[in-house]
């Protein structure tokens, strides 16, 4: 028992500085270097990845986090990601306990969720917001997932090596 | 008869070798070119110091590769560090004479507006927003400093930024011209026409927004100047916005619209200044 707490502690310490960099990465330097005029997203992909890694838990606690960053990178005093990626983060980890294998297709394909879902939540935001157009938005939504999906693999790949610790 | 032919051989050379000493010197003193040992010497050692003088030449580049080759690897490693040396203070040059010219626009900006009244708060970016459907970005100081939402925010330029949307105790964020939610009363330097400067996302990406409203039959030109109307009080007039940079096909039927470039540089911004208020006139 204490051994699991020890390794759950372990696990969520080095989840925070992950969380932290991906967060400055997403904040601070993407945005000068959008393509297209687009900027990447990298939060929804760290809570697919702990979801699949993971499972319930990880995904949960790592979406409630993730989507704190989220609201707080858009500089919006909201908290609609920070709902949306806990249940997404729960989610993926729900079903990649039950039903799915954890493997990197499977991450790929739930990284592809969680882009969309990110890219959706946004776009309803701004149709409610703004009442703007939905054709030149759906294109920004299209180009930000496509984007974001290059940094797929590192996030995986470190989210793997964070829930791998013994 | 032997012995007489020695001995007058001796004689006659012995008399020989002295008028030639004798005459080699008095050439040599009066043309005052060589002395006699020279003169003796030259047609032997001549040839063989030009064999000698060659060989020591190719030996002592030998023994210059072999032996100096350390130090001129030395020499050249010094060289390299005072190149690298004069090129950090040409940076350093280039970067104190960008920062003074920045400093001069400042300098300038503030003595522009020194009869408007501004109470101006000098602000730093922090971050821009990651989302892609908004262009706003969070600054350094908030409520503590007497910021408030909705003043307006302009770049040391003095073109108008946007505004600011939301404050903290410590931070605030400013919402963009080109953000999709502003909507700031403008006319057109040139002609007095009126309208409003708005976002648009079909423009958003590219770095401008939309001045609409126009009343048709508006004398829109290419490169005029859009400024602030001041309407509402929360922005002062006459601000500029950027300029024309192109007109819009009749929209609507009865108004005018035009696409304008904003005078800021959005992508290079470091330093903001916060209007906290400004006299009306």
């Amino acid at each position: 028992m204490n051994t699991l707490k020890s390794k759950s502690v372990i696990r969520s310490l080095a989840y925070i500085p992950f969380l932290l960099m991906l967060f400055f990465i997403q904040a601070a330097i993407l945005p000068r270097v959008p393509i297209f005029g687009v900027k990447a997203q990298l939060l929804p992909l760290v809570v697919a990845a702990a979801g699949v890694c993971g499972g319930v838990i990880s995904g949960g606690v790592v979406g409630l986090f993730a989507g704190m960053l989220m609201d707080i990178s858009f500089n919006e005093p909201t908290i609609v990601y920070t709902l949306v990626f806990c249940f997404l983060g729960l989610f993926i980890g729900y079903l990649c306990d039950t039903i799915l294998i954890k493997r990197i297709p499977t991450y790929l394909l739930m990284s592809v969720l969680a882009l969309a879902v990110s890219g959706i939540t946004e776009l309803i935001k701004a149709i409610f917001a703004l009442g703007a157009g939905v054709a030149p938005m759906l294109w920004i939504s299209l180009f930000e997932g496509i984007f974001s999906f290059i940094f797929a693999l590192p996030v995986y790949l470190i989210t793997r090596s964070i829930e791998r610790i013994e | 008869m032997k012995d007489i032919v020695t001995k007058k051989g001796i004689i006659i050379a012995a008399i020989a070798v002295v008028i030639a000493l004798v005459a080699a010197i008095s050439i040599g003193i009066t043309s005052g070119r060589a002395d006699l040992a020279t003169i003796l010497s030259e047609p032997v050692f001549t040839p063989v110091k030009s064999v000698m003088t060659s060989v020591v030449g190719t030996l002592e580049n030998i023994y210059g590769y072999l032996y100096r080759y350390d130090e001129l690897a030395a020499e050249n490693e010094r060289l390299r560090a005072r190149v690298a040396d004069l090129e950090e203070q040409y940076r350093e040059y280039s970067e104190v004479s960008e920062e003074n010219d920045r400093l001069r626009e400042l300098l300038d900006f503030t003595s522009r507006h020194s009869d408007d009244d501004f109470d101006l708060e000098a602000v730093t970016l922090i971050s821009w927003t990651s989302s892609n459907f908004a262009s706003s970005f969070t600054v350094n100081r908030g409520e503590n400093s007497g910021i408030a939402v909705g003043n307006a925010v302009i770049s040391s330029g003095g073109y108008l930024i946007g505004t600011v949307t939301s404050v903290a105790a410590t931070s605030a964020t400013v919402t963009t011209v080109l953000d999709t939610t502003m909507s700031i009363g403008a006319r057109l330097y040139s002609s007095d026409d009126t309208g409003v400067v708005e976002g648009d996302f079909n423009l958003f990406r590219q770095g401008k927004c939309r001045l609409g409203y126009l009343e048709f039959g508006s004398n829109v030109v290419y490169g005029d100047l859009v400024v602030t109307t001041g309407r509402g009080g929360e922005i002062p007039s006459g601000l500029i916005i950027g300029y024309v940079d192109s007109v819009l096909d009749n929209p609507s039927g009865n108004e005018y619209a035009a696409v304008v470039r904003p005078g800021a540089e959005f992508s290079t911004l470091a330093n903001v200044y916060v209007i906290k208020s400004f006299e009306v006139n």
